[in-house]
């Protein structure tokens, strides 16, 4: 019996032993962690990336940050996890999860910017200013924000001519042969996104991502389907053309002209590259406008 | 075959378990993400006890985010496994664990209730936003439980298939209904995600919420250890109980009180951590028999070892990142239970 | 002195025991027979307590029996059933201690340990104490739940001013024939240390041998009762089973011999 806890409480501390050392590393400069894509973003593109230690799993872009340790989901964050990578500063975003693991870190004294849920060009650019200011980058901030506000302006400027904005359905994974896809309803990032680009979100009768069956998919008739993604979550490119080919949709407006788009996962981070991503998603829609 | 133990000697199991409790709990302090050396932890300590207003670096680590994790631990495993062995006792099987016959689940749709119903019957605020959760996760456990005792007797006898069978049932109309809540009903920071409630977290546990589970846990807990008298003449069905004096209805409905509320505090905090209520009692049982004065406060704590050994791991095995606990319970307990389930094939006639 | 007085009792619409009065004496030893389904077990419940007539009364020592605390109770009467279903892996002396489990806190003077040894070796199964109990066969099992109701009702401890009675449902069930004397030979020496015993047998031989007297059930009602010598006859057995029966004496015993009938 006391054998058996005595293997157990071996085991445990032999398992532990070789991890808890993975953060020993010296460093003079300031050591940033960042949880969210587009928090990442933000500390990249205030030029700040060459402090960030470690990042969660959803932050996916620069390719430099698949160098670095990974503190785990965004939704399931472990305080001590966060807090063993000895940060000067954390940049997160209130999406943070589990809410428990979330309040501790507010009680925590390590310094966080919590930038608001991005999900709106409001957002990015508080979060842009937030974190612009404790890095001392303000100016950097600004002309980034304008930037951003500009292509937006731009594209919007275009939109306002067409015909008719495009009605669009935005897949998180796609239909299949074997299941329904999941789509974005209102108030999501993907909504909001379409809106920005011209286009109007076809799908407004339910909130939050949910399954969309193909009949569905048949009835609401969509002008253009854009597709997320991305080597590690969302849909692969070939699942994009199988779905062209699924029976029954070959009668749906954006099979039949040709508008089913894949498109990063990433355009829906809301980080500091949102003008690029607006301008990405314009210029399919554009094709279906004329 | 299990040792047999003098009854004066079995003081000495439960002190050779507490022992190796205070031990693991001990390392457990000094395990982590965050290398932090022993003296370091022994300041912490010795400034929390003598309120020292000088804190060290790695005060808050130690303080705020290991030590009550590791109480909770504590509690929640002694908890459950002594929830296991109750239940198990009552329905005079070893297959019965609160997280396979319902009760897990149970508390699980109580608690969501709670988070969605009384919101928006405009019952918030005060006291109600810190006990309104628990309270409906324990309405909800000792609710199912009676259902379930109910269901799964037949003519004076437990029917093992009926007691998984309800179980199963319960376990897919909950898996459901939080589903449904999760993905449809309320935004995903009030109801904690869909692994939370079907594979548990000690992820973030605050001193408060310690507190609020030891109200209910320690109570529970020594009013359990008085049931294994009782609960050993249960074993041989309950009108055999009640020839040996004991006033089956009223322990009856005790062992299914204190065993649902001890579920549904936990799973009110911490989600549905399964298969400790299962492995724990069963461990002891096997070593040492199935005498429930020896049982109960054994079960105590090998549960809270078991649980202190799984979080211990949860918290370190993929660090900087956290591993769901459930995970690493079920990967032990499942085939726990399929070994239980292979020894009471005869029973299981349907 | 336990008492049932016209109870009655049915499970739905069946009656199973229909207006059946008997007295458990102490210092007796009761044999009830009947063939299956005759309403003996439902009576013994009544008995026992386990359910409540729903006309008539049980009482001990002139007071119901449902005004007794159900530790109170089991410290004066022990049952043995007919099946039991434990299935834990108790070793036999820990089943065996069981049944001094009402009598626990109540009187420290006795020695528990002495008792159960005591009843263990009464039962002849001192040999396999330490064994456990799911190891067992029917047989030996059977002999161990006795141990456990000889030491429920144990005389001489606590309160030897109240009487103390033994329910045995079919206590020779699965026992071997040497054994199924060693039983009710058991019974017999409880009776004359004052314990009232109550018997349900289907050898109406040992219940000549045994029971001082007896009540013969059919159909939920009393078809005969009285002593042994005068209710249990040849004609009565007849009747009530349906078999051709006879008596003969051997050696100053009477000795009951069921005959074949041919067709």
């Amino acid at each position: 019996m006391s054998q058996f806890h005595l293997k157990g409480f071996l085991t445990s501390l032999t398992m532990v032993a070789g991890l808890a050392t993975v953060s020993a590393q010296a460093e003079s400069q300031s050591r940033i962690v960042t949880v969210g894509g587009a928090a990442t973003e933000i500390v990249f593109a205030l030029g700040a990336g060459d402090q960030v230690v470690a990042v969660d799993l959803s932050s996916t872009y620069p390719a430099e940050v698949h160098e670095l340790p990974s503190v785990g989901y965004i939704r399931n964050i472990s305080p001590e996890g966060v807090l063993s990578m000895r940060p000067d500063l954390v940049v997160t975003t209130e999406s943070l999860g589990p809410p428990a693991a979330k309040k501790m870190l507010k009680q925590m004294s390590v310094p966080i910017i919590w930038c608001p849920e991005p999900n709106t060009v409001e957002a990015l650019e508080t979060g842009l200013r937030e974190v612009g200011a404790k890095l001392g980058e303000s100016a950097r901030a600004e002309t980034i924000i304008n930037e951003v506000k500009a292509s937006i302006a731009e594209t919007q400027a275009t939109s306002e001519n067409w015909a008719k904005r495009p009605t669009v359905v935005f897949f998180l994974a796609p239909p299949s042969a074997s299941g329904a896809g999941r789509a974005g309803g209102k108030g999501t990032r993907s909504s909001e996104l379409i809106h920005l680009a011209g286009g109007k979100n076809a799908v407004d009768d339910f909130e939050n991502f949910q399954p969309m069956s193909i009949e569905s998919l048949i009835q609401v008739n969509p002008d253009v389907i854009f597709v997320g993604v991305s080597d590690s979550h969302g849909a692969s490119p070939q699942s994009v053309e199988a779905m062209k080919k699924l029976p029954g949709l070959a009668g749906v407006t954006a099979v039949r002209t040709g508008a089913v788009y894949g498109v990063p996962m990433d355009d829906l981070s809301f980080g500091p590259r949102l003008g690029e991503a607006v301008n990405r998603w314009h210029a399919h829609l554009a094709e279906s406008a004329k | 075959m299990p040792l047999r133990i003098p009854e004066k000697r079995r003081i000495w199991i439960h002190v050779a378990l507490l022992f190796i409790l205070l031990m693991l709990a001990w390392a457990a302090l000094g395990i982590g993400p965050t290398k932090i050396s022993w003296g370091e932890i022994g300041q912490v300590l010795l400034d929390r006890m003598t309120f020292s207003s000088e804190k060290i670096a790695v005060d808050p680590i130690i303080w705020q985010l290991r030590l009550p994790r590791i109480v909770m631990a504590i509690l929640v495993g002694a908890g459950l496994a002594v929830a296991g062995a109750l239940m198990q006792g009552l329905f005079r099987n070893p297959l019965a664990d609160p997280g396979l016959i319902g009760v897990s689940s149970g508390s699980a749709m109580g608690a969501v209730v709670g988070i969605i119903i009384l919101p928006s019957m405009g019952l918030t605020g005060g006291w109600l936003t810190f006990a309104a959760t628990p309270i409906c996760a324990m309405a909800g456990g000792v609710g199912i439980t009676f259902l379930i005792y109910q269901l799964s007797r037949v003519g004076g006898r437990i029917h093992v298939a009926s007691m998984l069978l309800t179980g199963i049932a319960v376990n897919a109309i909950g898996g459901a209904l939080i589903g449904l809540a999760v993905t449809k009903i309320a935004t995903a920071e009030q109801l904690q995600s869909l692994t939370f409630w079907s594979l548990g977290s000690l992820n973030g546990i605050l001193w408060p919420v310690v507190g609020i589970t030891a109200i209910i846990l320690v109570p529970g807990l020594i009013a359990s250890m008085w049931l294994g008298r009782p609960l050993n003449a249960f074993l041989f069905g309950e009108l055999e109980a009640y020839h040996l004096g004991v006033d089956v209805p009223f322990i009856k409905r005790l062992v299914i009180v204190i065993s649902a509320l001890m579920v549904g505090i936990t799973v009110a905090f911490t989600g549905g951590i399964g298969f400790i209520g299962l492995v724990a009692p069963h461990i002891i049982r096997l070593s040492f028999g199935p005498d429930h004065r020896l049982l109960l406060p054994a079960c105590a704590m090998s549960g809270a070892i078991l649980l202190l050994i799984a979080d211990t791991a949860a918290r370190t095995i993929a660090a900087p990142a956290e591993l769901q606990i459930g995970i690493l319970t079920a990967i032990i307990g499942g085939p726990f239970f399929l070994m239980l389930l292979l020894k009471n094939r005869k029973e299981l006639s349907i | 002195m336990l008492c049932a007085d016209k109870v009655s009792f049915s499970y739905g619409r069946r009656t199973v025991v229909d207006n059946v009065s008997l007295a458990v004496e102490p210092g007796k030893v009761i044999a009830i027979l009947g063939p299956n389904g005759a309403g003996k077990t439902s009576l013994f419940r009544l008995l026992s307590g386990g359910e409540e007539p729903e006309e008539g009364t049980v009482t001990l020592d002139g007071k119901p029996l449902k005004s007794f605390a159900a530790e109170a109770l089991a410290r004066r009467r022990s049952v043995l059933p007919q099946t039991s279903q434990l299935g834990f892996n108790f070793t036999v002396r820990e089943v065996v201690e069981m049944g001094r489990l009402p009598h626990a806190r109540v009187d420290k003077s006795v020695d528990e340990e002495a008792v159960v040894e005591q009843a263990m070796a009464q039962a002849d199964i001192g040999n396999f104490a330490e064994r456990h109990f799911l190891s067992l066969s029917g047989g030996e099992r059977q002999r161990v739940h006795l141990a456990r109701c000889l030491a429920q009702v144990w005389p001489g401890d606590s309160t030897p001013a109240e009487s103390r009675y033994l329910l045995l449902d079919e206590p020779t069930n699965n026992l071997d024939i040497s054994h199924q004397h060693t039983c009710l030979r058991e019974a017999r020496l409880l009776a004359t240390k004052g314990v009232g015993v109550a018997c349900i047998l289907h050898d109406f031989n040992l219940a000549l041998a045994y029971a001082d007297t007896c009540v013969v059930l059919f159909d939920g009602m009393v078809r005969a009762s009285g002593t042994v010598a005068t209710a249990l006859t040849a004609e009565v057995i007849s009747d009530v089973f349906g078999v051709e029966a006879t008596m003969i004496e051997h050696e100053g015993q009477r000795v009951l011999v069921t005959l074949a009938r041919p067709d």
